[in-house]
């Protein structure tokens, strides 16, 4: 079962959300989808599952449409910041109406995630804090039998032991029955380790798909006095560089060349820093004279423990 | 676990409208038993033991009923919406469901207010009386009679055709609310306020020969006769027609983001 989505275009009077997407979602697969604010996740993942028409463009599972074919999104569930429960309805409810609509839903993982995240079944949905909606509509999303579960900021209001309950829990659901998740948020690093497949999106457009593990080491940081970095980096793909008092850090996008000089400090970028330097260098494409900041200030966004020094 | 084929998510929706609904109509007929029914009744027994055998009281249930299921119909139509897609509807199955549970509810509630009004009009003749407007004329064959204590299969059929065009506007309008922004909503009412009186003003200048034919439509014949077959047929094609421009608007229906 592949869903494949071909040249999905939405546009608004205002603005181009999408442009000419393209991509396939392959079963027992964990997809993030990647992307700053405003780049098309949401509307990519409200289109594929009927919540809102496409300009232009096809969603297919298995050759067979998917926009508003009933029985083509029975195998599809999304699970979003958009409440879409009756707000009076009760948890308990919520999740049996979930069954039989959907003809199954999975009872043990189901008592398990309550008590984990510790919800109250018998209380209405609006009476629920925004964490606890998220729990309630992640729980509803693990446990029915659709096979593509699309989790858009799934962990939306949630603390850290909720958050590393969800994960583990994720993994644990995927192992024992391998799905399609597809998982849109901006906790970049918190999801890292979970997901196989990258699809980073900017402007509506996509700017890469491929692999985790390899996209991780797609890129790498250049670390030393300017005049070096820059000779260095010359004839490289350049993403973006910085410059912070007398020291220069560029971002490449490639393998690390074996004849690094000494002086220059290497280091592979984790998949938040490599989407970050991707997402800007697409944004300041137009204008390659933006892609270098000069500034005073220590660059956060470069988070080193995620980097791997490579050998000189 | 497996996905079971879509027909059998059906019956569960429809489940859930009937349940949903089922608390609206219980909630509509406490209030109209208690405050329209044994609240005047108490009163006007206690003025009859008082004053002798004068007093009387009354009161309609098909109005209220109308405005009511038309409510129920458009303010659940926004929820239903959301909830039906989110768990893998399509717009054409919401809209069939909607209808077919509007439907649903115009029986039942056409069933209750016709049993309602036989008995309380034949336990308590000489004290209070429940009409059913219209539907009571069409049955005895004109306005002369407004108390039924009989032709409870034609009254309840005609009820139930009255609540279904209210039922079925409700539904549009939820639609056409939950579609459109506050400028259209103005434009679409201003039209119809213009347009209305207009139209009532055309009508009193129609020549005899049409105003005859209106009047056939809706079962008025000669000499006052009033036949129920022609009503209720043109109210539900009405009513197919409403439903039709329900289901046009629902075709391009999206959910509004965020928290819609």
């Amino acid at each position: 079962m592949t869903l494949k989505i071909s040249h999905l275009t939405k546009r608004y009077k205002e603005k181009q959300a999408l442009n000419n997407v393209s991509l396939t979602f392959e079963p027992s697969t964990i997809y993030a989808l990647l992307g700053n604010n405003g780049a098309g996740k949401s509307t990519l993942l409200n289109i594929i599952n009927n919540r809102i028409f496409t300009t232009e463009g096809e969603v297919e599972l298995d050759g067979e449409p998917v926009i508003d074919n009933s029985p083509a999104l029975r195998h599809l569930y999304l699970m979003s910041e958009d409440n879409l429960f009756p707000p009076s309805m009760k948890v308990s409810t919520i999740f049996t109406m979930t069954e039989g609509f959907f003809g199954g839903f999975d009872w043990d993982l189901a008592n398990h995630l309550i008590n984990g995240f510790e919800l109250q079944t018998s209380l209405s949905f609006k009476k629920l804090s925004t964490g606890y909606r998220t729990i309630t509509k992640l729980i509803a999303a693990l446990c029915v039998p659709a096979n593509y579960i699309f989790l858009d900021e799934p962990v939306l209001g949630l603390d850290a032991t909720h958050r590393e309950f969800f994960y583990r829990e994720l993994i644990q659901t995927f192992s024992d029955r391998p799905r399609c998740f597809v998982i849109s948020t901006h906790l970049i690093e918190e999801i890292s380790h979970l997901v196989e497949s990258v699809v980073i999106i900017d402007d509506g457009v996509i700017l890469e798909q491929g692999d985790a593990e390899s996209m991780e080491r797609s890129a790498f940081s250049v670390e030393g006095s300017p005049d070096l970095a820059e000779e260095f980096t010359a004839n490289l793909d350049v993403l973006s560089s910085n410059r912070i008092t007398g020291q220069m850090t560029v971002y490449v996008k490639g393998t690390v060349p074996p004849d690094v000089p000494a002086g220059l400090r290497i280091e592979y970028l984790g998949l938040q820093d490599y989407f970050v330097r991707l997402a800007q260098a697409h944004k300041f494409g137009q204008n390659p004279s933006l892609r270098t900041m000069d500034s005073d200030f220590t660059d956060d966004s470069h988070d080193s423990h995620n980097s791997t020094e490579v050998a000189r | 676990m497996k996905v079971l084929p879509s027909s059998t998510a059906l019956p569960c929706a429809l489940r859930y409208k009937m349940r949903q609904s089922g608390i609206g109509i219980g909630i509509y007929f406490a209030f109209f038993i208690g405050l329209g029914v044994l609240a005047p009744l108490i009163v006007v027994a206690a003025l009859q033991s008082t004053q002798g055998q004068g007093t009387f009281g009354g009161t309609d249930v098909i109005f209220s009923s109308m405005i009511f299921v038309g409510i129920l119909a458009g303010v659940s139509s926004s929820s239903d919406f959301k909830f039906f897609i989110q768990n893998g509807f399509s717009r054409g199955k919401i809209v069939w469901i909607s209808i077919l549970s509007i439907a649903i509810v115009s029986v039942a509630q056409g069933l209750i207010i016709t049993a309602l009004a036989l008995i309380v009009n034949n336990v308590f003749p000489t004290l209070y009386s429940v009409e059913v407007l219209f539907a009571t004329s069409y049955a005895y064959g004109g306005f002369g009679v407004m108390v039924p204590t009989s032709h409870f299969f034609l009254i309840w059929f005609l009820s139930a055709v009255m609540l279904f065009l209210a039922s079925s506007i409700g539904l549009l309008i939820g639609i056409f609310l939950d579609r459109t922004g506050t400028v259209v909503r103005l434009i679409v009412c201003a039209t119809v306020i213009v347009v209305v009186p207009l139209l009532i003003s055309i009508f009193q200048f129609l020549p005899m020969w049409w105003k005859a034919f209106f009047g056939r439509l809706v079962g008025f014949g000669e000499n006052g006769h009033m036949t129920p077959w022609p009503f209720a047929a043109t109210l539900l094609v009405i009513s197919a027609l409403v439903c039709a421009g329900a289901a046009l608007l629902n075709r391009r229906r999206e959910i509004k983001r965020v928290n819609a």
